[in-house]
């Protein structure tokens, strides 16, 4: 009992002085790390595309992150921290064989292209009222709007195909923004790039990805 | 505090900020201006919606699948070995 409260004054202390046990700080790597997983992993084979030199690359960031545990600071997003130091990792690796970014320019189709329009000018008269030709034609729309159905019916394969489909810098940053929820601020240190560049590439990786669902929803004739 | 006529964002304008304000991404101002064309313009408050759901729909889809168990393993594993 009074060893037990020794113990619990003495954590107390090292609080107070900002300190933790080695324990405690494993144990809280290991949760943060744990709760970053699917983040982490997601970007590995993102950057290195195949599950091989993903290990490898996870293994080496949580070494990495582990030692500089020490800096990272408490109340800050541990995750865009160790996406930081994954991609350094991995930047560094691969300096040697360097590459040229690959951005694919968007077409004219591409440019601009809302998914949204599409779904409001093709299936719908466009007023939240949907055309059924075998149930009498027009129909006032009962709760959700028609465009929020087709969106519904996306399938998580769909999504994810379409994703993995678009040009890897646009993937980085739509992977980090929309599926990892970083900040732009955030997603721009991890991928060293201006705030500028992770802007203007998500809203165009949006855009290429809108237009792969659509062609999606069309050939399942969701539209 | 007064609006000024000028002031006030056209659809087009509204929807050139669409992305930066559902991110979050926007300063105080702009944010402001954006809501009032929301308060006053259906069509753009039915757009922003749509992609509000849209962007949902892939963090819920694509997202949170969770981590695939032999990766939980390996990366339980990691853990051990530093
Ligand atoms: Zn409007």
């Amino acid at each position: 009992m009074r060893l037990n409260w020794l113990r619990s004054a003495k954590r107390w202390q090292d609080t107070l002085r900002g300190e933790t046990s080695p324990e405690d700080r494993r144990r809280n790597f290991e949760t943060e790390v744990l709760a970053a997983g699917e983040s982490l992993y997601r970007h590995a084979l993102r950057l290195t595309h195949n599950a091989d030199d993903a290990d490898d690359l996870l293994q080496d960031t949580l070494s990495r992150a582990y030692q500089n545990f020490d800096r990272f600071q408490t109340g800050t997003n541990f995750k865009a921290w160790i996406l930081r130091i994954m991609t350094n990792l991995f930047i560094n690796r691969r300096r040697q064989q360097a590459r040229e970014p690959v951005l694919e320019s968007l077409d004219a189709e591409e440019e601009g292209f809302s998914l949204y329009e599409r779904l409001l000018t093709e299936s719908f008269d466009g007023a939240g009222f949907e055309i059924r030709p075998h149930q009498g034609g027009v129909q006032p729309h009962q709760g959700k709007n028609p465009e929020d159905l087709v969106l519904e019916k996306l399938g998580e394969e769909a999504i994810k195909a379409a994703i993995n489909s678009l040009p890897e810098d646009y993937q980085l940053v739509v992977g980090l923004v929309d599926l990892d929820g970083l900040s732009y601020e955030e997603a721009s240190a991890v991928l060293k790039v201006p705030m500028g560049t992770v802007r203007s590439r998500l809203h165009r990786g949006r855009t290429i990805l809108q237009r792969k669902l659509y062609n999606y929803a069309k050939e399942m004739n969701y539209i | 505090m007064k609006t000024h006529r000028m002031d006030r964002l056209t659809c087009r304008q509204a929807q050139e900020k669409l992305f930066d304000y559902l991110d979050r991404e926007i300063g105080e101002r702009d944010r402001q201006r954006v809501e009032e064309h929301l308060a006053m313009c259906e069509a753009c408050t039915r757009r922003f919606g749509f992609e509000r759901k849209l962007l949902d729909q892939i963090r819920e889809k694509a997202g949170r699948q969770g981590l695939p168990s032999d990766v939980k393993r390996r990366l339980a594993a990691m853990l051990r070995n530093i």
